[in-house]
């Protein structure tokens, strides 16, 4: 992993390249935030009737309902296996019955339906493109869980990192926020919320995108199983060296070969072999991805389908 | 890059899951390295906070540091010109300092404190301070007492003027309850209150075992008081402080043994996920509830920048900060609770204000511009 000051300027560049509020431009930036302001106020006041509280088996999260069939968008770890009742609240105290639909649980994308009939507030989907790097960013949740006499915690903040599975932003959170809804300046949920790492700015969230791709599985209350690439390496210069492919994998399906240097998976570029494995592991059973690799210099580019993990026997590796 | 994967936040999961979570994570067990100030964390909160700059410098001359025995321990809000300045007082324990923003280092004395909102008032050698600005109530009549909205900037200014932090209001004012004091021990509840309560379990972050209490003890008094179960503890201790100091008197094979005891606030369960989530990335002050209103914001602040001015996007104050309350929140009191609290203390001044005195050494070296 680079070091943070490397990771910082990377991100200052960005920021000055490509963010839509732009923090950096020199002339009248206060302006700008000034205007985000109303804005911000006027999407908290207009979504959070939609973001609720979810009590499923003992743990509590949080969740967001979207479109008119009652469903609502949380982390997998939140919804657990398919078919679990739960009970999902929504800020003016009222309480609805539901149950759990699919889940994706390598990158965290689960799925409930409210089973008690009746019309509920809703929120819209934002685009399943990745945010670009510096974009404002409002998470809604509620962190430690329901309080009956606190309303939905709002907190700002901007993308940090994205990747196809995983957006990082600077919007704090912490236990109870799981599966709480990410909205951008236009009101519509970009992401959902699913882990932290120790500094504040280590926000996970899973873009819509990952639901999007695997709706039909949610839908239809499927666990969708870890996908497996089927190679096992090293670190390289240029990216993650194969040194073996495992027989009936993608891998293998696709001709990778030993001494294949994996250098980008869907565009992203790959770093090193943990970047490879981390990419992979958030990618589920049937995903379809595109892989560029060098082999003697050359670029080929390899699209393959994820399989899943064979049975424990096998080494454990991406 | 995004890092490794961490910390879900599911707030209960079962408990051997939760350890393997957060054992497999490097970056939740770095957490207690020092604490890094919040724009080196994040540079996109450093851009936001050079943004605000014009706003943050218009309350120069407002905001004091406090320093305790010579270190910074908190920011200062100036409320009147001849050397009025409020500050968090469970912060300060020691002889006391004020930094102005013009340099001068002055000894503060302690005029007042309030411990339901936690504000001390202090009072330098000085008549010619430029009094923090409130932020007027709005003309809307609907909430006529509440200039503040969710979602409205705010910004944490430091005694040099420039912001320290830069947020939003996440929750409107509301009250937050003040948590349960305890020891630190589990009784067995099957114990004859006669020979006194039995200790079945210390808990090890907490003062009891600290002061050298183990299983098998005795406990029959707790501040002076008989104590012949777990509820009459809980009322001897209802009007004490966490941090505080109780003597509790125990038999142990057979001796009588008097140790101090710092007393706790009760969380869910001490070490918890939740508790240690709660630390991630942030320190927490130690007095962070048991307040009548306060305003939650998301702004990153150590514990040491509490006693200052919130500011709104056009400079003006709409609170005190009085606590960092956890990762996600940081708690001010609303202005005119302040104001109220202010005139409070110049009408009553009361006898001389006791500090708290069993407080734990301030051990930041922040730099306190």
């Amino acid at each position: 992993m680079d070091g943070p000051r490397a990771a910082a300027a990377a991100l200052l560049v960005a920021l000055l390249a490509i963010s839509p509020v732009s923090l950096a431009k020199p002339t009248n930036q206060l302006a700008d935030l000034l205007a985000l302001e109303a804005r911000v106020q006027n999407i908290i006041e207009r979504v959070s009737p939609a973001v609720v509280s979810v009590r499923i088996q003992g743990g509590s999260g949080s969740g967001v309902v979207i479109g008119n069939e009652g469903y609502v968008l949380t982390a997998a770890h939140v919804s657990g296996q398919p078919g679990r009742p739960c009970i999902i609240t929504f800020p003016n105290g009222t309480r609805v019955n539901g149950i759990s639909l699919g889940r994706h649980p390598a990158n965290d994308s689960g799925l409930l339906r409210i089973t008690d009939p009746g019309r509920f507030p809703t929120v819209e989907l934002g685009p399943a493109d990745l945010p670009e790097i510096g974009s404002w960013t409002l998470a809604l949740g509620h962190p430690q869980g329901f309080q009956p006499e606190r309303p939905i915690v709002a907190r700002l903040g901007q993308v940090i990192a994205a990747r196809p599975a995983t957006l990082q932003t600077d919007c704090t959170l912490i236990g109870g926020d799981s599966g709480g809804p990410l909205f951008n300046l236009d009101g519509q949920v970009i992401a959902i919320h699913s882990r932290i790492g120790g500094p504040t700015g280590h926000n996970f969230h899973a873009p819509v995108g990952v639901f999007l791709e695997r709706w039909d599985d949610l839908t239809a209350s499927r666990e969708v199983p870890p996908g497996f690439l089927g190679v096992s390496g090293d670190n390289h210069p240029r990216g993650a060296k194969i040194d073996h492919v495992f027989p009936d994998t993608a891998a293998d399906a696709a001709e990778l070969a030993p001494g294949d240097v994996i250098t980008h998976v869907d565009g992203q570029r790959v770093r090193s072999f943990r970047e490879l494995a981390a990419l992979i592991n958030e990618r589920g059973a049937g995903d379809r991805l595109q892989l560029t690799a060098l082999r003697r210099s050359k670029a080929l580019t390899h699209t393959l389908t994820l399989t899943p993990r064979p049975e424990p026997a096998a080494t454990p590796q991406p | 890059m995004i890092q490794r994967p961490n910390t879900t936040l599911r707030s209960c999961l079962p408990a051997g899951l939760l350890a393997l979570t957060v054992l497999l994570s490097p970056t939740a067990l770095a957490q207690d390295a020092p604490p890094t100030p919040t724009s080196a964390q994040n540079p996109m909160k450093r851009l936001l906070v050079e943004a605000f700059s014009p706003v943050a410098a218009q309350s120069h001359g407002q905001v004091a540091a406090i320093r305790v025995d010579g270190h910074h321990a908190a920011f200062g809000t100036v409320v009147s010109p001849d050397g009025h300045i409020l500050t968090k007082a469970s912060e300060l324990v020691g002889d006391l300092e004020c930094l102005l923003s013009d340099g001068r280092t002055l000894p503060a004395e302690v005029l007042a404190i309030d411990q339901s909102t936690d504000l001390a008032l202090l009072k330098v050698q000085a008549n010619d301070l430029t009094p923090v600005s409130w932020a007027k109530p709005t003309a809307h009549a609907a909430k006529p007492a509440a200039p503040v909205t969710v979602g409205q900037w705010v910004l944490t200014p430091a005694r040099n003027g420039v912001a320290r932090a830069v947020g939003i209001v996440s929750v409107p004012p509301r009250s937050i309850a003040k948590r349960r004091l305890v020891l630190g021990v589990q009784i067995d509840p099957t114990s004859p209150a006669k020979t006194g309560l039995l200790v079945r379990h210390v808990n090890p972050a907490m003062g009891a075992a600290r002061a050298g209490i183990i299983p098998g003890d005795l406990i029959t008094h707790v501040a002076g008081q008989t104590v012949r179960s777990v509820e009459e503890i809980a009322q001897t201790l209802a009007a004490s402080q966490a941090g505080e100091q109780v003597a509790v008197l125990l038999k142990r094979n057979g001796t009588d043994l008097e140790l101090q005891i710092e007393l706790s606030r009760l969380e869910p369960t001490p070490t918890s996920r939740t508790a240690r989530m709660n630390r991630m990335g942030t320190q927490i002050s130690h007095r962070r509830d048991g307040f009548t209103r306060v305003i939650q914001h998301d702004s990153v602040l150590q514990p040491w920048d509490c006693g200052g001015p919130l500011l709104n996007s056009r400079g003006q104050a709409i609170g005190i900060n009085i606590a960092r309350a956890g990762r996600v929140a940081s708690y001010a009191l609303p202005a005119d609770l302040v104001q109220a609290t202010y005139r409070a203390m110049l009408a009553e001044p009361g006898p001389a204000p006791q500090l708290d005195t069993a407080r734990r050494p301030v051990t930041n070296a922040s730099p306190d511009h």
